[in-house]
Formats: structure tokens, sequence, C-alpha cells
């Protein structure tokens, strides 16, 4: 069973991925504008020149035809993928796909990764702390900050970080915090680059903690509050079970569950980068990198780039299904009635 | 004439408010329950005043029933009787039907209004919404609204924009325009808080019977609707709405609420499902499914019961994340820049990046906080929400 | 045979050249100057950064034409106060003698960063993969010839023209040898005959794409390699060889990296001393409060309400004259973009700063000015047979009203205040107009395509010839000017004007053609009454660039007058000429 439960699974992924690679790929081209057309903007406002020219002078930048039928492109990107080659950007002619992944996701798997770990971490225990204590001033007191954190979207967490500490406080200079790394160190295991690398990314990190962690609190704390409700829970309590061991065994795991599916889509997403952090932050992430890629319609390095999130979002939910069974024995997911 | 919401907030609305409380106010007078009363008038003016015919007609029926219920306190339900089951009269009028039902509605409407005065931070919450809603209603009576720029009577000299910081003559400060913020969020919550409200209803409800359906009937409905739900989880959302701005354009808020439930169900949706796998496994959902009490006794009777604080509490969230995708659709041009809202001045703050000068950030700031507040108050208010749906809490924990 | 005779002497000559100047190179002492100037401009990271001039995502990419001329220089600088031409890499120029070709010759005395002499070889390969890649010079001429070692002719296709000069003046001339390969492979395929339309010459044009050269050669006094180019900011480095290294006084240029939004904090915190990104009007004066200077310089272009004119009544003269007149244009200016905008004057479709050395006296004197004035366009509007409505709203004979939807690009902050604030006014008049804001790319499309009621596009140009500013958007987003289906704001350019049957288009052409000036203005004075009158789109305002410049870490700065500050940002900026001049130099 569990061998078909596996094949089942796959095969869902795999086509749910396929459906939609093609979607998108519709989608993406029915956006206004194309490459060519982007440029030929461009080219007008800034060097004046007129349309032809501009459409001439366009056309040599790119190894793009946009009268080129939608189903050859089709049938032409689907067999490079096939293949494993993603293509080459449109935009940045020359430039494989692939290594504009590999350049970009390290950054955001780790900015993006660590700030969700905490996040997540220090979410799921306040969470569980103020259920416990529910009604008390530290209840009261976060609820109402997370509720309020959780309220401002980050692009002003972001940039008030910049003007307040950067600018104002002067706590620390431009240099040592915009970019992902500095550029006086080597790359490589020595300890200043990694110092470099972890002080690069405190700012994108606390922006994303900030800016998520009141989520995860307030779902887990009513997370709990559903499970403290509970009859087994009475019933724990009056076996005279400790309360730390009725916390920790029975009520966090439970409260759990729908966390970890939420974590999964979470854990899919952190791919996706986070857009506006990494542009005022200068974080060289793939999500700066995916919204370039938007603007300018550069449409093979977008649907690499949502390929990419598209197979970490459906692989991590596959993975939350699975930790299911761990997490709650009774329960078998998809398992055969 | 609009006896509707159009009645809000003017003398007919007031009319049909008093009106609307007759009927209760004439039979607690009769029962002698001058309190009730009282309350019933002021109820019932209030709901009228503030929305028209829809809300005298709610306090109408409402507090009919609290009334009711104080009157009627005698009536012994026949099916709960003590008595022996010989002298318990069975047959019960309709008339007799409805009046037993009233003060039941009656019972519970006081109940809550209990639980909701006794949890302090719950009844805080409460008083949030309600400052939100006497705002959004009776602000307009306050404060006139600034909608035409004031270039040649605000401009100082020698100022390079518009912009003031909070004054005494305008609390808030002034905007791009020179036109008083205060006035712009006073006038503008209603659009942004009535869609967002409905986005984040809507796409509760799908998310709760799809999960529930996922979790409950397992099997090939699971697989189709978790297959769905990564399909339209993984679809890029940016560029699909590029799109869709550009085929269609919506004035009617309704159907922007749809297109967010639309596309924001499958988080939602995925945790529901997790839990109802866990909860079917419990004894009495497994005697439930035994019984074979279909489908929505299921959902509404068993699973929904036992999640509600956590549903409500993403609710909420969806309810902000609907605001802040209104101000995203804003600069796609799925709707016009129709002013005065919230979210508008979230766009043209942005743009106009009003964040860096002190005395220019009050119109991006001022409509950021207020979202906030107004998030605040709805996670405060599920305190009052749990005491009321989940009175086993309040047996302590 | 013969071009190998030819190379040999070449070589020869760059010897004696090189054996005359080495001993002046070692005697100015070869230091790099100290100071670092720091610029901003969203530059791209590798592996999307390269070095190859010619293909996206190189210079041109990654530092824009206000830093490009500081690594790769062009033949000539415009000044547009004075209308001539000052000289970079070139040391003269000019037409032939009976117009049938253009002539550039490089100064004998400029050298790559490599130590080896810029030659007409240089410019002749740079042409080369031009025409390959289809460049817009190449409208113009079609034979570009080595003269003399310096030297450069360049045919021009049928009759010689000013915008054509312009073309070639400013194009930059890239290092020959570090493309010689792609240089040779391409002159083969064009004495071959091919076309552009061949298979050969598309697969040359993604070989020359692809290339990726290992270093950059350098015409100006700066280099840098991709190991210079951080996350946060790149390094353009002092180097020896340039015509500008001894005058030039920064050791580095260090332009970091972002957009306006990133690049705020950073102006304000005092790492960037100069900023061309279009600031709105709270962060100019955010900068004011913390004392940077700011330097206003004309953008070239402003926004235009555009008018559909197949949506009635935009098609009737008299009802867009009233909405010149009732929009309040200062008011317009300043919401705008505040300092950072000016009203127009002249309402001629010409920039106002070209109005007098452009359009004849007795022209400009005729010009409406069309001042705010809501009597004269409610008069205009009964004489086009509306009156208010009892909603107060403008309406025909038959009850249509005037309304419209005006469709703006939301992410541009100066072209959103504009149309909102145009929209209010409109509606505070008695037009009834809603405003949409969509994504810019949309709009450009829309306009296009003609799908709007009004809209919003620039008007104007970075140039400084009539016929390119006339152009927009009379040409561009119109039906004459764009591709086979597109109509844009539809407006009929042949039509009866003063008892004349006039062709606006052809007029328009006619004040580029030839080098007569005389006849240019007379015809640009034609085509300015005409616009005046007709109001096909009201030019609401003209964009100035407000760039803060901190002087307590950049001093020479020019003074609020010096012409200088008459050159557009886009184009000709100052920051160009002023820092390879040595104007420019570290704060004390």
């Amino acid at each position: 069973m569990w061998r078909s439960y596996a094949f089942r699974v796959t095969v869902q992924g795999l086509l749910t991925l396929w459906a939609v690679t093609t979607f998108t790929f519709v989608m993406i081209r029915k956006m206004p504008g194309n490459p060519v057309e982007v440029v030929i903007d461009q080219l007008i406002d800034r060097q004046q020149l007129s349309y032809e020219e501009a459409r001439q002078q366009a056309a040599g930048l790119f190894d793009f035809d946009p009268g080129q039928p939608l189903i050859e492109q089709y049938a032409d990107y689907m067999n490079k993928l096939l293949h494993g080659d993603m293509g080459k950007s449109i935009s940045s002619a020359g430039t494989p796909v692939a290594n504009q992944i590999k350049r970009y996701l390290p950054w955001t798997l780790f900015s993006v990764g660590s700030g969700l770990i905490i996040s997540f971490t220090l979410g799921v225990l306040l969470g569980m702390a103020m259920a416990y204590w529910r009604g008390s001033v530290f209840d009261n007191v976060l609820t109402a900050a997370a509720s309020l954190m959780y309220g401002i979207p980050d692009f002003i967490i972001a940039l008030l970080l910049l003007l307040v500490a950067g600018v104002q406080l002067k706590l620390f200079s431009m240099e040592d915090v915009l970019g992902g790394v500095g550029q006086d160190v080597h790359a490589g295991l020595n300890l200043p680059y990694l110092k470099s690398v972890v002080q690069h990314a405190a700012l994108p990190v606390i922006t994303y903690v900030w800016g998520t962690v009141g989520g995860w609190i307030l779902t887990m704390k009513s997370s709990t509050i559903s499970t403290l409700g509970e009859d087994y829970i009475m019933v724990a309590k009056a076996r005279g079970l400790p309360e730390r061991r009725i916390l920790t065994a029975y009520v966090g795991r439970n409260a759990m569950l729908p966390l970890v599916t939420r974590l999964a889509i979470s854990i899919g997403f952190v791919v996706g980068g986070s857009v506006i952090i990494e542009f005022i932050f200068q974080y060289p992430g793939l999500g700066r990198q995916l919204a370039m890629a938007i603007g300018t319609r550069d449409y093979t390095t977008m649907q690499g780039i949502f390929l990419v999130i598209a197979s970490a979002v459906v692989f991590s939910n596959i993975l939350a299904d699975l930790l299911f069974g761990m997490l709650d024995p009774r329960v078998r997911v998809g398992g055969e009635e | 004439m609009n006896l509707g919401f159009g009645a809000a907030a003017t003398l007919t609305g007031l009319l049909i408010g008093v009106l609307c409380s007759l009927p209760p106010l004439g039979l607690a007078l009769k029962h002698r329950l001058y309190r009730p009363a009282l309350l019933t008038l002021a109820a019932c003016a209030l709901g009228g005043f503030s929305a028209g015919l829809w809300g005298g007609a709610l306090m109408l029926v409402l507090m009919s029933g609290v009334v009711i219920s104080y009157a009627y306190v005698d009536r012994e339900d026949p099916f709960t009787s003590r008595a022996s089951i010989d002298e318990v009269d069975f047959s019960e009028s309709n008339w007799e039907f409805s009046l037993r039902k009233m003060a039941a509605l009656g019972r519970t409407v006081r109940a809550s209004a209990h639980a909701l005065v006794r949890n302090k931070a719950g009844f805080l919450g409460f008083l949030g919404l309600v400052f939100f809603f006497v705002m959004i209603v009776f602000g307009p009576l306050f404060i006139e609204y600034d909608g035409q720029p004031h270039y040649y009577d605000r401009l100082k000299p020698g100022a390079k924009t518009l912009f003031q910081g909070p004054s005494k003559e305008f609390p808030l400060g002034l905007d791009w325009q020179g036109r008083d913020v205060l006035s712009h969020i006073v006038y503008g919550g209603k659009n942004l808080i009535r869609t967002s409200v409905e986005a984040g209803l809507m796409t509760t409800v799908i998310a709760v019977v799809l999960g529930s359906m996922a979790g409950l009937l397992g099997g090939v409905v699971d697989q189709a609707l978790s297959a769905l739900s990564n399909f339209i989880l993984t679809i890029p959302t940016f560029p699909l709405l590029v799109v869709l701005a550009g085929i269609i354009t919506f004035d009617n808020h309704t159907y922007l609420a749809l297109l967010f439930a639309a596309l924001y169900w499958p988080t939602l949706m995925r945790a529901v499902r997790a839990q109802v796998f866990s909860l079917r496994e419990r004894d009495y959902v497994q005697a439930a499914v035994a019984l074979d009490l279909g489908l929505p006794h299921l959902i509404f009777r068993e699973v929904l019961p036992n999640m509600i604080s956590y549903i409500v509490v993403n609710m909420i969230f969806t309810i902000r994340g609907a605001m802040y995708a209104l101000v995203g659709l804003v600069f796609l041009g799925m709707v016009p820049v129709q002013e005065p809202d919230w979210a508008v001045m979230i766009y043209i703050g942005r743009t106009r990046q009003v964040i860096f000068n002190a005395r220019a950030a009050s119109m991006l700031l001022s409509p950021i906080i207020a979202i906030a507040l107004f998030q605040l108050s709805l996670v405060l208010f599920t305190r009052s929400l749990e005491e009321i749906f989940n009175p086993r809490l309040r047996r302590g924990l | 045979m013969k071009r190998y005779l030819h190379l040999l002497l070449v070589a020869a000559l760059a010897f004696a050249v090189l054996g005359m100047m080495a001993p002046a190179r070692t005697t100015t002492a070869q230091e790099a100057p100290s100071g670092v100037f720091s610029g901003a401009f969203d530059y791209l990271l590798p592996p999307e950064h390269h070095l190859n001039s010619f293909a996206r995502g190189g210079l041109g990419t990654n530092l824009s034409s206000t830093y490009r001329s500081f690594v790769e220089l062009p033949h000539a600088f415009y000044m547009w106060a004075s209308n001539e031409y000052v000289p970079l890499l070139g040391e003269s120029w000019g037409f032939a003698d009976d117009g049938s070709y253009y002539w550039t010759k490089v100064n004998p005395d400029a050298k790559w960063s490599d130590g080896s002499p810029v030659t007409a070889d240089d410019v002749v390969g740079t042409y080369t993969i031009g025409r390959i890649l289809g460049w817009s010079q190449f409208k113009y001429i079609d034979k570009v010839e080595k003269e003399d070692d310096y030297t450069v002719r360049y045919y021009f296709i049928d009759q010689p023209s000013l915008v054509a000069e312009r073309l070639i003046l400013k194009e930059y001339i890239v290092n020959a040898a570090n493309y010689a390969d792609l240089i040779a492979k391409a002159q083969e395929l064009i004495d071959s005959g091919a076309t552009p339309d061949d298979d050969a010459w598309s697969a040359l044009a993604d070989e020359i794409r692809e290339y990726r050269p290992e270093q950059l050669i350098a015409s100006g006094p700066y280099v840098y390699s991709l190991d210079d180019v951080g996350d946060a900011y790149m390094t353009l480095h002092w180097q020896p060889n340039s015509l500008f290294s001894d005058s030039v006084n920064f050791g580095e240029i260090r332009i970091w990296k972002g957009e306006t939004e990133a690049t705020t904090p950073l102006v304000l915190s005092g790492e960037v001393a100069h900023a061309t990104h279009v600031f709105p009007p709270a962060t100019q004066e955010a900068f004011q409060d913390a004392g940077i200077r700011l330097i206003t310089i004309p953008r070239g272009y402003g926004p235009a309400l555009l008018f559909q004119h197949d949506h009635y009544p935009w098609n009737i003269k008299e009802v867009r004259q009233a909405t010149a007149l009732v929009i309040d244009r200062a008011e317009n200016a300043f919401l705008t973009n505040g300092m950072g905008a000016t009203p127009t004057v002249y309402m001629s479709g010409l920039a106002d700063i070209s109005v007098p050395t452009w359009l004849p006296q007795d022209v400009i004197d005729q010009l409406d000015r069309y001042e705010f004035n809501t009597e004269r366009a409610e008069e205009l509007m009964r004489s086009a047979g509306f009156e208010r409505n009892d909603d107060g709203i403008w309406a025909d004979a038959d009850g249509n009203t005037v309304s419209a939807e005006y469709k703006f690009p939301a992410e541009f902050n100066d072209f959103a205040a504009a149309s909102l604030n145009a929209a209010d006014q409109m509606n505070e008049f008695g037009f009834d107009i809603t405003t949409r804001g969509v994504p810019w790319q949309q709009c450009a499309e829309d306009i296009r395509n003609g799908d709007f009621e009004l809209s919003i596009w620039s008007w104007a140009s970075g140039s400084p010839f009539p016929a390119r500013q006339f152009w927009n958007p009379l040409q561009r987003h119109n039906y004459v000017g764009l591709a086979e289906g597109q109509k844009g704001i539809n407006f009929p350019m042949q039509f009866e004007w003063n008892g004349e049957e006039v062709d606006l288009d052809a007029m328009i052409t006619a004040t580029g053609a030839g080098l007569d000036i005389e006849a240019q203005k007379e015809m640009a004075g034609k085509v300015a009454l005409i616009i005046n009158d007709m109001m096909p789109f009201v030019p609401l305002n003209y964009l100035v660039s407000v760039e803060p410049f901190n002087e307590k870490l950049v001093a020479g700065a020019p003074a609020d007058d010096d012409p200088i500050l008459k050159n557009p940002s886009g184009s000709d900026h100052f920051i160009i000429y002023d820092l390879l001049t040595g104007v420019l130099r570290p704060a004390e």
C-alpha cells in the first residue's frame, strides 16, 4: 500500500507541475507587451528613436521572435525541458536560466529559510504559551503586539529599518547591510566571508520575521485553544498528568497539525523569496530576479523560476501529508478507506 | 427614496429605527419591563440610524426575542420539562412555537451579550469594531469630505509640496493635493472593509467546505481537491492578475471579493483538511459517520466547532490579506482609482514615497495603522467569540 | 593582399605613435587620483551582467548613458545652450561638401586602456557589428569606410541629416581587437551580399549577442572587471591611458545599485553623491531638509493628456481647447512633481526651451497660451452645442455627456499624479472623468492600439530637433507612425486648416529634412501654429530632473545659471562632461 501511495502521489505531483507549467506558459505570454516591445518603449523614450528604428534595434538585441506560433514555442520549450534544459534568458541573451537560478536561489533559501525557521519557532512557542496562560497580561500584550505587527506591510518595516536605524541613528553603515555579502571578502569557507554573509542577511531576516511572526503566534494560539477544549485533554488533566507533559505531548502535537500544512506551503514559497525585502536591501535573491523578469517580460527566466517555485510547493505539500502520519498516528492520509 | 443602507445616518433612518422599536417596546411596557424597554428603544433607534431598514429590522427581531425571553420566562419548553410525561402537553400551537423560538433567540442574545462584556480583551475588541463602525457611519456627519485639490489656498511659501504634518486644524495632516487626510480616513474605509470582509467570509466558507469534504470523504474526492488546491496554489498570482486586469475590470466589489476567494482558499483549505483527518478518527465523529448524519451535519456540527477559533483567526488574516491585495489591484487597474479609499491612499503614498518625509508620511501611515487597528480589534474580539461559541473554554485551563 | 598591407601600415603607424607617446606617458606621474565619486544606477548582477558592449546586459544596460562615457567614449558631447558639439574621443567631424557623406576623425592621442591607439579601424569595426544588429544609424547611412588611420566616412543613403549626425557623434566606440573574430565574420557576411533576412545573418547576430569578452578595454579614464560588480555597488577604477586620465579627479567611481525607493536612503545617509532617479516631491523635500543640494535639469519631455479622437466628443476641436483651458497647468505641474515639473507655456508641441531657438518671433506672438480660464472654456463648449445638465455635467443637445475613462500608467508616479490631478480639475469644470491606473506595459499597449478614451504619455523628446519633438506623440502614438492595425490617438493628419489643405505628417517630417536650418524653422513655425490651434493633445507640463547633489562629498558642481545645465538628463548629462574634464572634484 505504501508503494502504491508513493507512486500515486508522485504521479499526481508531476501532473500538477505539468498543468501549472502549461497554464503559466500561456498566461505569461498573454501579459501585455512582450520582451521586444518593452525594450522598444525604453529605446524610444531614452534614445528618441522612431518606432521603426527602435523595433529594428530592439530585434537586434534578442533571439526571440514574437511572431512564432504559441504552439511551436510550447513544443520547443517542453522538448527542451524534458531534456533538462530550461533554455536561455531572453532579455539577457546567452545567459542560461539554470545559471541564473543557481546564482540567486542559495541567497533566497538562506535568508528566507532562516527567517521562516525563526519566525515559525518563535510563533509556535509563544503561541502555545499564550494559549496556556490565556487571559494573562503576557497573553494580552503579545496578542496586541502580534496583530499590530502583522497588520503592517513589510515594505514599511524594511524602509523604516533603513531610515531609522541606518540613516538617523547610524547603527550600521549601508555598505555592511546592503547586498548579500561584502565586496572585500573572498567567497569560500572562511570566517570573514561567513560573518559577512550573516551580517548582510540580518536586516532581511529581521524584516521577514517581523512581518510574519504575528501570523504564526496567533494561528498557533488559536489552534492550541481549539485543542485545549478537547475531551482527552480533560481526561489527561483528570488523570493528574503533569501540566508540562500535557502541554508538550498532548496539546502541542495536536495543535501543530494545521500549522504544519501552513508551514509546508510557506516552505514551498521560500523559494520565491520576498520580493520587496530583496529590492530594498539589494539582496541577490530569486524573488527580485523574478520580479525583474516579469518587468522585462523575460519569458524563459520567468518560466524557469516559476517551475522551481511550483516544484517546491508541490513537493513540500506531499511532505506535509506524510508528516501528519508521524504527528498523529491515527491519521492515514490518503490511506484506503 | 432609499430606505435600506441609503437611509443610514439620516433622519429617515432614525425614524425607521424608532418605528421598528414600537412592537417590542409596547410588549415590554405591557409587561412592565422598563430596563429592557429602554434598551429596546436605544438599540432599535441606533440600528435604524446606522443601517436603515436593515438595521431596524434586525434589531426589531433581536430585541423582540429579548423582551419575549423576559416576558415568557415561565413558559416551560415541553421537550425539556421535568414533569411526568403524561402531564406535559406536547401539542403546541404555531404561535406558542414561535414564542418559544423567539424566547430562545432572546436568551442567546442575552448570553452572548454577557459573554461579550465578561471578557475584557474581547470587549475591547468589540469596542474597537464599534469605533470603526461609528466612524464609517457617523463620521460623515461631523467631518466634511475634502476632495478637491488645494493648490492656491494651502500652499505654504517656499514649500515644494502640499503635504503637511499633523496640526490642530488637520489632526492627520494634508495629503499630496493638500487635502485633509482625516476626512479620507473617515470616508475611505467603507468599501475596503466591506469588500475585504466579504472576501474573508467567502474564502473561509470555500476553504472550510472543501477542506471538510476532502478530509471526511477522502479517496477520490480528496485527491481531486488536493490536486486542485495545489494547482491554484502554484499558479503565479501576479502575472495571472495582470492578465485578468487586461481582460476584465470590476466596478462591483462583490466580484472582487469572489475573485480573491477563488485565488486564496487553498492555504486554509489544506489546514482544515489536515485537522479533519485527525478529527475523523475521534470517537464522536466516527459515531456521527456511523449514524449517517450527512455531510452538512458533520461539517457544521462536528468539525467546525472544534476548529472555530483557528478558522476565525485565519479569516481575520484573510481579511487583512484581501485589504492589501486590493491595494495591488488598484496598481493593476482592475478597479478604478476612486477616492476616497484607503487602498488608493496606500497606492499613492507608496508611489509618491511619502515614507521618506515626516511631514508627508501621514497619508500612507494613517490607512496602514487603521488597517492594523481594525485587525487588532478583530483579533481581540475573537476572545468573546470563543466564549460564545466554545463554552468549554469557560470552564478553565 | 591589399588589406594585409593596409593592416601592416596601421601597425607601423601605431608603433610610431606609441613610441612618440611613451616618454610623455612616463613623465605624467601615473598615479590614480584620490577620491571617490559615488552615483547610483540599477545595474544587473552577473551572470546577466557581462562585458559585451553590443548586447543587453553589457555596458549600455549597466552604466546608463550617464556613466557609460567614463568607460567608452563617443566622438563628441552636445551642448544644448550653444547648439554645438564639443570633442570627446573625436578631434573633428563634418558633412562632406556635396552632402554625400559624413566624416569623423578620432583624436590621434586617444588610447585604449591596454595602451594601443584608438584608430579608424575601431570605429569601422564598431559599425560593422552595429550593422548586423540593425542599428538605427543604418536608416540614414549604408556604408562606413575608413578614409585614413583616424578618419571614417559614413555615406548617406539619400540626403544628409542632422539627426544622423547626432546618432553618429553620440555612438560609443568599441575596441575592435576585443571583437576581432566577430568583426571579421560580419565583414565577410556583408561583403557576401547577405541581407538581414538571411539565416546566416541572424545566426551571426545570435553569436554576437552571446559573446562574452573576458575583459573590458576602455577608451575612457575608468575600467572595471566583473569582480568589481558587487551586490550593493560596482566600482570603476581609474586607468592611466585615456585622453581624460589626467584631467579627472577621482580614482574610483562607485555606482550603488537600486531603483528610486532603494536609492533614497543612500542619498539621505550620504553614501550617494549624485543620483539621476525620478524622485517624487516628498523625497525632494526630505533631501533639502538634509542639506543636500538639488540640481534641476530638463528631462526632455513631459506628460501629455492624450485624447482618443474616435471617442466622442474628443473629436470636436472646441472641446479639446476647452479641456486645455480648464486644467490649471501651474497647479498640475506642481502636483506632478513639485519642482520637478514646469507648466507648459507656449502649447506649441515643441518644448518651451526649444521655442526661442526654433520658432520665428511672429509665430511665437501668435501662439494661444491657453491660460486657465473657465469662462472662455464655457463659451467654447456652448459654441460647440454643449450645456451643463441637471447634474452639472456638460452634455450636448441629445444629452450625451462629456464623459471618459482616463487610463494612466500606475507605476510612473509623475504621470499618475498628473493624470489624477488633471481628472480632478476636469471634473470640477463639469466633465465626468473616472481614472484607472494600469501597469505601464498595459498602458503603452492600449495607447498604441487606441484602446483608451483619455490617457497620458510623453510629448516632446530629449532630442534638440523640432522634427523629433513634434514626432511625439503626433507621429509616435498616431496611426501614421505605428505598425499596421494600430491607431493610437487616431488624430487625422490631413485636414483643412485656415482654408488650406495640410498634411501635418509630411510637414513634421519636413522640419527635419536636409541641412537648411532656416527652411526648417519656417516649417516648424507652421506646424507649431497648427498644433496650437487643433490641440490634438494637451501638453500638461514639462518635466525637470531634480537631482540630489551632495556638495559635502563632491565639489565643483555647476552653478544654477551655468549653461551646461540646459542639457537634458537623459541624453547629454552634465556629469559626463564635468567629470571627464575635471570640473568635478572631491570636496575638501
